[in-house]
């Protein structure tokens, strides 16, 4: 009980939290410096994006068990037919959002049906395959699309929004951030209500053995091909809305780089929890844009600092409990490790973090023999580090770094389950000094 | 948004490209009948050839493809033969065929653009082709690895095309006069196969061992996420480290130009296309006459039975993921001398290497290096023929990836079955 | 599991399947008429397994039609003839691996009740837990499930699924001999219930003292149908047992004895 209070509290707050970040910005322009401002919003805006993105791909992915690397490609569907529509037809960005949206439903249903007998690798193969297409396409069909220079998108509100006799301009971010982050929360409800519903139960089992879910009852063909359906209109609605947010798309938008941060995403967050995948989402795109420029200053020393030096705290504690104390580390004692360990770290690496800065920039004098810059372009190392953690997440913590611990605290029955699990250890514990 | 704005893999052009007269003479009208008529009958031959073999209690695995083909090909000449007497379908049913379907598709490119260089220049034509023939032996040599991989492993890599790009860069490194160490290109081409085997066999034993072991939960999911999280470290790697200009080297030996009758071949493609060569046969007497290449062969067929003779599988499995990165580093290697070396060359590698082992048959290594000729072949004249050579560039992929797509759909095992 | 026993009836008529050229099944026949215990045997590749993937719709057949309960379900999809009423196992256990037991359970039962609410569902699911004695295992993953439970565990989804008939594909193979006295029990305790079992084996111990009437596969064609006796004894059967191998012998008249009674 007291789990659940606790879930839903931390949640409302964090839903409270991002709905007032853009009035902290509003009210209080100069506050605090730096942290809210319009490249903040922005930043956020897209984290929306890419959390919905994340989330839909892990009900498709994680749930269904469905190998789809075309997400992107559903969202530029969606970001295309109404970027399209709008430069040709003339349409309004609403129609055009909503045409998106089914557009990529029906591309979703057309892939849905080919791939039924298509298995993992095969399945990654062919999803490859049509997301390239698609994208090699657009960027060919210059006089139709533009290609690689862009698409121009009107903005979501092409003569701005009068709310409450405040006028928000076109490019004003408060709008779309509001909607943005809508989206995000009723597409998330509407995907949790399904996956907790039987269509989740059944996505499930057919990820664990198709046949025989179908020998269960389970019409397999029909909840495969509505999973990728769902799924694609979720990134369909994502792409439309974002192509209106950045009034200008190309296919690069689509590039199997997106593709990878959006495992990424998915994978760091929890790959079976759509909520995990959400925050993984918003955390991994801040995090890319925060590194695109601040890396080695002295903050995010600090920051990487820890990061390296936690799990080692943690290891060396594990050990030295095993090694001295002779128990390995269980339940509370080892979460009070975890915990010890980070916060340790995190003092660790802000005291050491300007010695450290300023010795690395001597020695970057001594070998170079010019000024250690104060800020580099990250944009590629971003990414590597983000492989090695894909990668290290992907071997190490299956389920994700953010689900486990969700799940630990959070999940409304888990508790009943430990007792019931030793229950169960017990009873088999007695059953074989029985017989 | 991307890291690379503008750079888009332009591949060397052949000079004939610059020359080509492109009149707006085009004929529409009897190309699309022709290409018409090819549909209609390969659809045709595909929907209906499978029934009839089913109705006759006969396997129709292969019916489907096969039909197509013989309807593209052939027309309802064939098809009623097939229908008729529905032989047991083995490959010598595709050849005749596939090659009248391309007589077709070429006619059909010749009316509609009739003043093509395709058309009107047949030495134009053989000098695209054996370019095509050329480079496509290394499309055979990466793919090759690719399949060695997946006929061990069962799994496809997808940072294949990632080696393909650390070898290149490895060789240029190594070989460059003003870049790099300036060392003599054979030492390149070891430097290459050593640091992609070295990097492929670390990965596998460090990340995908445990996959064998039973210590990860989604053994197939975690292979592809996990290949695919490779790829996206290697590229970043090579970008952050290297940069994005593009790099090359000049040719490893100076031959001059080559000229066979009325073609020259560039000598950069032809010293390749000989190293390739070369990594084939060693490749062949290293499968065939060494006891860890016939243990390794001995593990794609049977795992058991290579078990309980004394292979450790395991083993066999990092050795042969090392080689199969080696094979694309040292395509690479080759390759550096050809093409202008980016970063992101390896993920067009990688798609292509898709390409050439489902076309030429999961796990099948002839059908590996034939797909692999085929795609140079296709790659070469596509460029070669289309009018508008962004465009083509564009769409020579596209197809490529249709083909892909359909074959996948159609006979996941790829044309030419599985052997090692 | 109901209380109102339904009427049970299951047709095969003249069911043909072939493999490209091979003849995997020839000219079967046969009916099931209410709760019948059956036993299906045949040597390796009589078209045993083909016969259970025809019946559950995994295959479609050649030549010949299916009926049960009157309606025609060759050719349709597994799920609609899981739905109408023909449940069955798998050779190696294929219990949802990365779900709860709880899970595992109400998978069958919500497809068969689409309107039903979770909550009814778990209520008969905690009947079936009950059934088999999992209730301390309802929240544990199957995963972390021993091999037998896991096998329970799939005849307890059978039990949600409450079909009319049931096919075992070899329910006692590599299982130790407590267990198979509980999948023994639940034959027969579940056939008591007004359910009709098809039971394929290789134990053949087992099966003759279980099962009350036999049918009997050799390369595809059912060379016997009848009571174990009748089965013993009959030549053809004799013959493809002998010139099989000698490992799988019929067993002599003694060993029913030394098994308990059925029912």
């Amino acid at each position: 009980m007291m789990r659940t209070v606790i879930a839903w509290a931390l949640g409302i707050i964090a839903v409270v939290f991002l709905a007032l970040i853009p009035f902290v910005y509003d009210v209080f322009p100069s506050f605090p410096p730096g942290l809210v401002n319009e490249y903040t919003l922005h930043v956020l805006i897209v984290g929306f994006y890419f959390a919905m993105l994340a989330s839909s791909w892990s009900l498709l992915m994680g749930y269904g068990g469905q190998f789809s690397f075309a997400h992107l490609a559903f969202a530029g569907i969606g970001a295309y037919t109404t970027g399209l529509m709008g430069r040709y037809l003339g349409t309004h960005a609403l129609t055009g959002i909503i045409a998106g949206t089914l557009m990529a439903g029906l591309f979703g249903l057309v892939i849905g049906m080919l791939v039924l007998r298509l298995r993992k690798t095969y399945l990654a193969l062919f999803t490859i395959a049509f997301a390239e297409i698609f994208r090699l396409v657009i960027s060919a069909e210059k006089d139709f699309t533009e290609g690689p220079n862009g698409l121009p998108v009107e903005p979501l509100f092409p003569n701005g929004l009068n709310i409450a006799g405040y006028h928000f301009d076109k490019v004003d971010k408060l709008p779309p951030y509001f909607i943005m982050l809508a989206l995000l929360l009723i597409s998330l409800a509407l995907m949790s209500w399904l996956a907790a519903s039987r269509f989740g139960l059944f996505l499930r089992a057919i990820r664990e053995d198709e046949e025989a879910a179908a020998a269960l009852g389970v019409d397999v063909v029909r909840y495969k091909v509505l999973v990728f359906v769902i799924t694609s209109m979720v990134a369909g609605l994502a792409g439309a809305v974002r192509a209106h947010y950045v009034t200008v798309i190309t296919p690069n938008d689509m590039i199997i780089l997106w593709m990878s941060l959006v495992i990424t995403m998915s994978v760091l967050g929890g790959i079976e929890s759509l909520i995990a995948s959400a925050i993984g989402g918003i955390v991994v795109f801040v995090l890319l844009e925060y590194l695109r420029t601040n890396f080695l200053t002295t903050s995010v020393m600090a920051v990487v600092l820890t990061v390296i030096l936690a799990p080692t705290l943690y290891y060396l504690s594990r050990y030295a409990a095993r090694r001295w104390f002779n128990s390995p580390l269980k339940g509370r004692t080892r979460t009070f490790a975890i915990i010890a360990a980070a916060v340790v770290a995190l003092v660790i690496g802000i005291a050491v973090r300007e010695p450290v800065t300023t010795g690395l920039s001597y020695a970057y004098y001594d070998m170079t023999g010019s000024l250690f810059p104060e800020t580099i372009d990250m944009s590629a190392w971003r990414l590597v580090f983000f492989g090695i953690v894909l990668m290290l997440t992907l071997r190490f913590y299956q389920n994700g770094l953010l689900y486990p611990v969700m799940q630990y605290y959070f999940r409304p029955g888990s508790l009943k389950e430990t007792v019931a699990k030793r229950e169960a250890a017990a009873a088999i514990a007695e059953t074989e000094a029985g017989s | 948004m991307s890291p690379y704005p503008n750079v888009i893999l332009y591949e060397e052009q052949s000079n004939f490209m610059q020359a080509s007269p492109l009149l707006q003479e085009f004929h529409p009208g009897p190309a699309l009948l022709i290409l018409a008529w090819v549909v209609v009958w390969g659809g045709i031959g595909g929907v209906v050839t499978p029934r009839i073999y089913r109705r006759r209690d006969l396997d129709a695995s292969k019916a489907t493809l096969y039909g197509t083909i013989a309807g593209a090909g052939l027309g309802p000449i064939l098809l009623i033969i097939l229908w008729t007497k529905t032989p047991e379908l083995d490959w010598r049913w595709n050849v005749i065929p596939s090659l009248t379907a391309l007589g077709l598709l070429y006619w059909a490119f010749a009316t509609y653009h009739p003043a093509n260089l395709c058309v009107t220049s047949g030495t134009y034509v053989i000098s695209q082709v054996s370019n095509g023939i050329l480079i496509g032996i290394l499309y055979g040599v990466i793919a090759i690895g690719l399949t060695l991989i997946f006929s061990i492993l069962g799994i496809v890599s997808f940072a294949h095309g990632q080696f393909y790009m650390l070898g290149g860069y490895a060789a240029f490194f190594t070989i460059s006069q003003t870049m790099g160490a300036g060392l003599h290109p054979i030492i390149g081409l070891l430097m290459a196969g050593l640091i992609t085997f070295v990097i492929g066999v670390v990965f596998e034993y460090t990340l995908l061992r445990p996959m064998h072991l039973g210590k990860v939960e989604r053994p197939g999911e975690y292979a592809i996420l996990l290949t695919f999280g490779l790829a996206f470290f290697l590229e970043y790697s090579a970008l952050a480290i290297l940069g994005a200009n593009p790099r090359k080297v000049d040719p490893f030996f100076n031959l001059g130009n080559i000229t066979i009758g009325a073609i020259t071949l560039p000598p950069s493609r032809v010293i390749a296309a000989g190293i390739g060569l070369l990594i084939l046969v060693i490749l062949l007497w290293f499968l065939n006459y060494t006891w860890l290449g016939k243990a390794l062969r001995a593990v794609s067929q049977d795992k058991q039975a290579a078990a309980v003779v004394g292979i450790n599988p395991l083993n066999m499995n990092t050795l042969a993921f090392g080689l199969g990165a080696m094979l694309a580093g040292l395509s690479g290697a080759a390759l550096v001398q050809v093409l202008a070396w980016v970063p992101n060359i390896g993920a067009l590698a990688s798609t292509r290497s898709f390409v050439v082992i489902v076309l030429g048959g999961m796990g099948s290594l002839p059908g590996a290096m034939i797909g692999g000729i085929v795609i140079g072949i296709v790659e070469s004249l596509g460029v070669g023929c289309f009018p508008d050579v962004s465009r083509a560039l564009a769409y020579q992929q596209v197809f490529g990836m249709i083909i892909f797509a359909v074959v996948l759909l159609l006979k996941p095992t790829g044309l030419f079955g599985r052997e090692l | 599991m109901n209380a109102q026993p339904r009427p049970i009836h299951l047709e095969v008529r003249n069911l043909t399947k072939n493999f490209g050229g091979l003849q995997a099944l020839n000219n079967v026949s046969f009916e099931i008429h209410g709760p019948e215990l059956v036993g299906l045997i045949g040597p390796n590749g009589a078209g045993k397994t083909t016969l259970t993937n025809l019946l559950d719709g995994a295959l479609t057949p050649t030549s010949g039609t299916i009926y049960l309960n009157g309606r025609r379900i060759d050719g349709n999809k597994p799920y609609q003839i899981a739905r109408a009423g023909l449940g069955r196992t798998f050779q190696v256990t294929r219990s949802f691996r990365r779900m709860t037991v709880m899970e595992n359970l109400l998978v069958p039962a919500m497809a068969m009740h689409a309107t039903a609410s979770r909550k009814e569902l778990e209520k008969q699911a905690w009947e079936v837990l009950e059934f088999l004695t999992f209730e301390h295992l309802a929240h544990e993953y199957a995963r972390s499930l021993s091999g037998g439970q896991q096998k329970l565990l799939e005849l307890g989804r059978l039990l949600m699924l409450d079909p009319d008939i049931i096919i075992l594909d070899e329910p006692f193979a590599g299982v130790h001999p407590k267990l198979m006295e509980k999948i023994y029990e639940y034959i027969t305790t579940v056939n008591a219930r007004h359910k009709a079992f098809i039971i394929i084996s290789h134990d053949m111990d087992t099966i003759f003292t279980l099962s009350k009437r036999l049918l009997v596969l050799n390369f595809g064609e059912l060379i016997a149908d009848g009571t174990p006796e009748e089965v013993r004894r009959d030549p053809a059967v004799i013959e493809a047992y002998l010139g099989e191998e000698e490992e799988e012998e019929l067993p002599a008249a003694g060993n029913q004895a030394q098994t308990e009674g059925d029912t």
